[in-house]
């Protein structure tokens, strides 16, 4: 029987699953931020700060009378030890299944103090008055603003108009969040340098022991303090997200707890009243998370002298208290970040209005920000009569519209720009797809000083500032770091060396450090094609091994400084992968250092060579004799972003 | 090589035929095809117009909506609309199947392009495809355009022009 009931429900679910269909279309959820009282004075200095910090645009914001939820968790079962091994075996078992109901518990109080502000919220959509009564209205206002001019317009045109609204604000009333913030631990820097401080000693000394109990006994070593750069807060929260299930079965129930003006019956209204008030709907816990962050800055040095001491007057210093009230924006935006990545419903999506440039009626009033990643998709009709979306190309957003309006008919759409993919068309899928701005690169290039194998890493600026406003000059704007490193066979150096030192047995070997800002220009309506022009410096050292076979001399390191100004040119082979040829200039500072060392003695040979001694041994039509000049390498790399 | 040549010429001899009458026949698929579509409504419209969505199929992404509005006149007029939901379906202006056949001359102008159809419907909507009305379905698109149409006004037309017969005509 168990049996066929779970072949049964397997067979309802795929079913069920099957019939599904994508998303196709945003309205805005409701968002209440909610705050366990913390033990920390500075914890709730946070949470009153998130009165000054607006919500995400994206969220319609419900405020309550009190976010603050007194919660008592029961303290958390210790684990007991006895040094019996089977005793210490049932008590872990013991403590593991005290455990899971201690979570239950918590979870089941935390549901129980949830439940009056749900109610509050419900009110609040439904317009609940002090009598009791409800209405439609408020709700049919927030409809009214998650619409799109293509409703306005059927509405319009509809015998009933308010049936296009009203469909829209059901879907509203399943798009009910909360979001739960508990502060585990704050703390300010220097108790944090303190902790650091503490557990690095007790580590040091576990390690002494160890040390001085092994054979031969080693020397105990010092434990070096953490440097108290900085001064500011440190803080560990969780956060967790919960849904109001608002279901046919729950819509059936409230029927019964509905009241309005047409119901004047006393008993009826009282007990309509009470069984509101009584009212409990579940939640769902669709996602929690838990984050360390930091509000610091750099501490005043008032013996700064130089640059130092000019960037000490320019910049402006915080208070405590000021960056105390950073944190609220951080945590809002930790959660608006991964939730969109986690939860369908925070993802924003509308069709293509317009083809090229790309337009969609997104803008402010989704609080979309300049350079955000958004996929474009096909919907397909399977054979089976599934509707799925396949990913047909990569949009950011170029200029933002201001269409926080209610939508008539001729809201504005916001420029986008494409990286990669097929042809769009009026009424391709276009929804959120946050991306970490992070992306790495490998390559080679042909640099005789600093070439061979390129490792880059780069962070895309615009993800510091998530601009809000109209344009940006920092879209596609990356800052990257390589490391390149290289080895030359002596065949191809033959020419290192004047023609008086045996050269064939020599090899250069190279690394370089560099940092660029470079700037993704898309030159194709369908952006597969890019221009790179990137510009950096970078620091780099070649190696002769073997400099002299017969003397005691065995290696000379050439070292300097360089400019890099060049022009790339990249095509996408996916949106998250690209390939890009860089050809650009290394101008080299004037003043390469030379030194050497001698096997014997491993002292530096500038006392008995010069850097012109040493550099007068290479030949002049090697780069590496006058490093100065310009030379235009040319690399290869393959990118990848996510 | 003259046997070569007549073996040669024999064979497209052959074929010819049954080349043009697969060219043919691929014709008479297409101007089948020129009127598949689909009807539904979407809301009750505002007076004397029906408020539907019409479904149109195209190998090209970029249906013509001028397509879009012509199919959904055709299916107000031969087809009626399917009910959608709460919404009510309607009936077609016409319950004789081969009125288009018997006013061929007449429908032939009224359907061509820039023909009195336009008069009778409007998109309503912003001009954007709604992402869940462009479904590509094996290599063709089936795209769905909401649109307004006039049917106090249309059927009135066809009453005047006598294609159909007037609702107080008697049976």
């Amino acid at each position: 029987m168990k049996k066929i009931l779970f072949a049964l429900s397997l067979i309802c679910f795929v079913k069920i699953a099957a019939q599904t269909s994508p998303a196709t279309r945003f309205n805005r959820p409701s968002m209440t931020s909610l705050f366990i009282k913390s033990n920390y004075s500075a914890g709730n200095r946070v949470f009153d700060e998130f009165k000054n910090t607006p919500m995400e645009a994206r969220f319609d914001q419900r405020e309550v009378r009190n976010p603050n939820l007194r919660v008592f968790f029961p303290s958390e079962p210790v684990l007991q030890q006895t040094g019996d091994a089977i005793t210490d075996a049932k008590l872990m078992r013991e403590h593991r299944f005290a455990m899971s109901e201690w979570k239950e518990n918590c979870k089941q109080i935390l549901l129980e103090s949830i439940n009056p502000v749900g109610r509050e919220v419900f009110g609040n959509m439904l317009a609940r008055q002090q009598n009791g009564n409800m209405s439609w209205s408020a709700l049919m206002s927030s409809a009214q603003y998650s619409a799109t001019d293509n409703d306005a317009l059927t509405s319009g045109a509809s015998k009933n108009s308010e049936n296009v609204y009203q469909e829209i604000a059901e879907d509203l009333l399943n798009k009910v969040y909360f979001v739960v913030y508990d502060i585990k631990v704050i703390k300010t820097m220097e108790e944090k340098y303190d902790e650091m401080d503490a557990k690095g000693r007790a580590q040091q000394e576990k390690a002494n022991a160890a040390a001085a109990k092994a054979n031969p006994p080693q020397a105990p070593k010092q434990y070096v303090p953490v440097q108290r750069t900085d001064e500011g807060w440190f803080m560990n929260y969780e956060y967790r997200i919960y849904k109001l299930v608002w279901n046919d079965s729950i819509m059936a129930i409230f029927n019964d707890v509905w009241l309005d003006e047409s119901i004047t019956d006393y008993r009826e209204r009282s007990k309509r009243i009470n069984a509101f008030e009584n009212f409990k709907f579940p939640y769902v816990l669709v996602m929690s998370d838990n984050n360390d962050i930091y509000s610091t800055q750099e501490k005043e040095n008032p013996n700064a002298t130089g640059a130092a001491a000019i960037l000490n007057a320019l910049v402006v210093r915080k208070s405590m208290d000021e960056l105390l009230a950073q944190f609220p924006k951080s945590m809002q935006d930790a959660f608006v970040s991964k939730g969109s990545r986690k939860i369908d419903d925070f993802k924003i999506r509308a069709p293509l209005f317009q083809e090229s440039p790309p337009m969609v009626k997104i803008g402010t009033k989704e609080g979309i920000y300049q350079d955000e990643r958004y996929f474009a998709y096909e919907m397909i009709q399977d054979d089976k009569g599934n509707k799925v979306k396949k990913k047909i190309g990569v949009l950011r957003v170029a200029e933002i519209a201001d269409n926080s309006i209610v939508a008539e008919g001729t809201s504005p759409a916001s420029r986008f720009s494409q990286q990669g993919g097929r042809s769009l068309y009026n009424g391709t899928l276009v929804e959120l797809k946050h991306d970490r701005g992070l992306g790495g690169s490998l390559g080679i290039g042909n640099n005789p000083l600093v070439g061979g194998v390129i490792v880059g890493i780069e962070a895309r600026i615009s993800q510091f500032f998530k601009s809000k406003s109209k344009k940006s000059f920092t879209n596609g704007m990356y800052l990257n770091g390589y490391i390149t490193s290289g080895k030359t066979d002596s065949a191809e150096f033959k020419s290192i060396l004047n023609d008086q030192f045996p050269t064939l047995q020599r090899s250069v070997s190279s690394i370089s450090l560099s940092a660029t800002i470079a700037k993704e220009v898309y030159i194709t309506k369908r952006g597969n094609l890019y221009l790179l022009p990137e510009l950096g410096l970078g620091v780099s050292t070649s190696t002769i091994n073997n400099f002299f076979e017969t003397d005691s001399l065995s290696g000379c390191d050439v070292s300097n400084t360089f400019i890099y100004y060049g022009l790339g040119f990249g095509y996408h082979i996916s949106p998250t992968v690209s390939v890009s040829v860089r050809m650009g200039v290394n101008k080299f500072g004037k003043n390469p250092s030379w030194s050497g060392q001698t096997e014997q003695t491993s002292s530096s040979l500038n006392s008995t060579y010069s850097d012109q001694e040493l550099q007068s041994f290479v030949s002049e039509d090697h780069p590496l004799y006058n490093m100065n000049r310009s030379i235009i390498p040319l690399s290869i790399s393959l990118r990848i972003r996510i | 090589m003259k046997n070569k040549s007549t073996i040669i010429l024999s064979f497209v001899l052959l074929l010819f035929p049954i080349f043009v009458a697969a060219q043919a026949e691929r014709r008479a698929d297409r101007e089948m095809t020129e009127w598949r579509y689909e009807v539904e409504a979407v809301q009750t419209g505002a007076e004397g117009t029906y408020l539907v969505k019409v479904w149109s199929y195209s190998k090209k992404p970029n249906i013509a909506i001028e397509q879009a509005k012509k199919n959904a006149v055709h299916g107000v007029i031969f087809k009626g609309v399917a009910a959608n939901g709460r919404v009510p379906g309607q009936r077609a202006l016409t319950n004789n199947a081969n009125l288009e056949m018997e006013k061929q001359d007449f429908f032939k102008d009224f359907f061509a392009d820039g023909g009195k159809y336009m008069k009778f419907v409007n998109v309503t909507g912003d001009g954007s495809v709604r992402s869940e009305d462009r479904l590509k379905i094996g290599k063709e698109y089936k795209i769905g355009v909401v649109v307004s149409v006039n049917v106090q006004l249309l059927r009135s037309d066809l009453e005047s022009a006598g294609i159909i017969r007037g609702l107080n005509s008697g049976f």
